[in-house]
């Protein structure tokens, strides 16, 4: 019984993942992170994907204050914050994210408002999807974890 | 005795191999000269070659003295020491960058120095010109990986500043970026990168990075032993010409 749990756990995780890859919302650089984790860093994709969100949220939020407000014109601003999001959201494999970003760089590029602001809007859909999607993957992966530590007690 | 004479060759072979006593070879020479010469004043051939073993024994045993251990080269195949300990700074201005490049070069079986910034490298190099060289001279650095695009000093400028520096200069810099631009790659390469890597860094990257500069570490051990080699024959002739 327990076993079967673990087994369909797993099951889940692939195919959460799979759909992922498919939608193009992670990419083989996500690969890349899971290979890095192992016994001496058990934690790794949990960690650094932790440690991009608290990025990402920081950049996100300077932004919509920075379009929010009407004497805005610091498109160079713009151009900066989106360039490290661009680049950290490429180094987790958050593809979708990394290229609505692009987009939105271009609008800033060109001096749109407008055009940044729908960018922004975009970007923060895609973002919060992305988490959404991780929270779920982290969940099934505790759930796994546990279910694989019952079945081989101390 | 079951132990076969050491020949002339092997000899200045030996000899070579302690790289203090090249300077003085020509002081050697002379002693050799000097104790075949005396074959002329004596038919005891025999007393004379007892002679010249024991003073060319005691040569070897000053050799030895002098020997720098460092330059041990009987156990040792690279320069970097055991090959596993690659010792790498990383420069990003980027948190989650940082912690990938970081556990990247780990796994590599690399040890680590990860800053954030242009300026902490140089402060940690000791090049920020608040230092004095003291203390740096046993900061042994194999690599330095650094982000292009930083706020303040870009990657390009601080590796400028690096090969300006005649501590640091031999030390390999590559230039990371995640923008495909080919007039700024050409640029960084120019000013002596040793490759430039599109972001995001694989692993297999890092690993044809560690190859590379293995093998051309091997490179070199290979020369100095042939340059080696060289300098024994040249011994080696000499002592013929002196026709001993």
């Amino acid at each position: 019984m327990l076993g079967l749990g673990v087994d369909r756990l797993q099951a889940d995780i692939n195919r959460l993942l799979t759909s992922l890859f498919h939608q193009g919302v992670l990419d083989e650089q996500f690969l890349q992170l899971q290979q890095l984790q192992d016994e001496t860093s058990p934690t790794f994709v949990y960690d650094v994907i932790n440690i991009y969100f608290d990025e990402s949220e920081k950049l996100l939020r300077s932004l919509r204050l920075l379009l929010m407000d009407r004497e805005f014109s610091d498109y160079k601003k713009i151009g900066l914050h989106l360039n490290q999001l661009v680049g950290s959201s490429s180094s987790i494999g958050a593809r979708r994210v990394r290229n609505v970003c692009v987009a939105f760089r271009s609008a800033s590029e060109l001096n749109n408002r407008p055009g940044c602001l729908r960018g922004l809007e975009v970007v923060e859909h895609e973002y919060h999807y992305l988490k959404n999607m991780m929270h779920e993957l982290f969940q099934l992966e505790q759930q796994r974890l546990l279910a694989a530590g019952v079945r081989y007690p101390m | 005795m079951d132990r076969q004479k050491p020949t002339d060759r092997q000899r200045c072979l030996r000899i070579s191999r302690f790289p203090l006593i090249l300077p003085y070879k020509s002081l050697f020479l002379h002693f050799f000269c000097k104790i075949k010469s005396l074959t002329f004043l004596t038919n005891h051939k025999h007393i004379i070659s007892l002679l010249s073993s024991l003073v060319y024994r005691s040569l070897i045993d000053m050799a030895d003295v002098m020997r720098p251990e460092k330059l041990d080269m009987s156990n040792d195949t690279s320069s970097l020491g055991s090959p596993e300990l690659l010792h790498v700074l990383a420069v990003d201005d980027s948190i989650v960058d940082r912690k990938f490049i970081e556990r990247l070069l780990r796994v590599s079986s690399c040890k680590v120095t990860v800053v954030d910034s242009a300026t902490r490298a140089l402060q940690y190099l000791g090049l920020d010109g608040n230092h004095s060289s003291v203390g740096f001279e046993d900061l042994k650095i194999n690599l330095i990986m650094t982000d292009y695009s930083m706020p303040g000093m870009t990657g390009y400028e601080l590796m400028k500043k690096i090969k300006e520096s005649s501590a640091f200069r031999e030390i390999p810099v590559v230039i990371m970026s995640s923008e495909n631009i080919l007039p700024r790659i050409d640029r960084c390469l120019e000013e002596g990168a040793e490759d430039f890597l599109l972001k995001p860094v694989k692993l297999a990257d890092v690993k044809r990075l560690r190859d590379s500069l293995l093998k051309a570490d091997e490179m070199a051990f290979k020369n100095i032993m042939h340059k080696r080699e060289l300098q024994a024959n040249d011994i080696y002739s000499q002592l013929k010409r002196a026709k001993i």
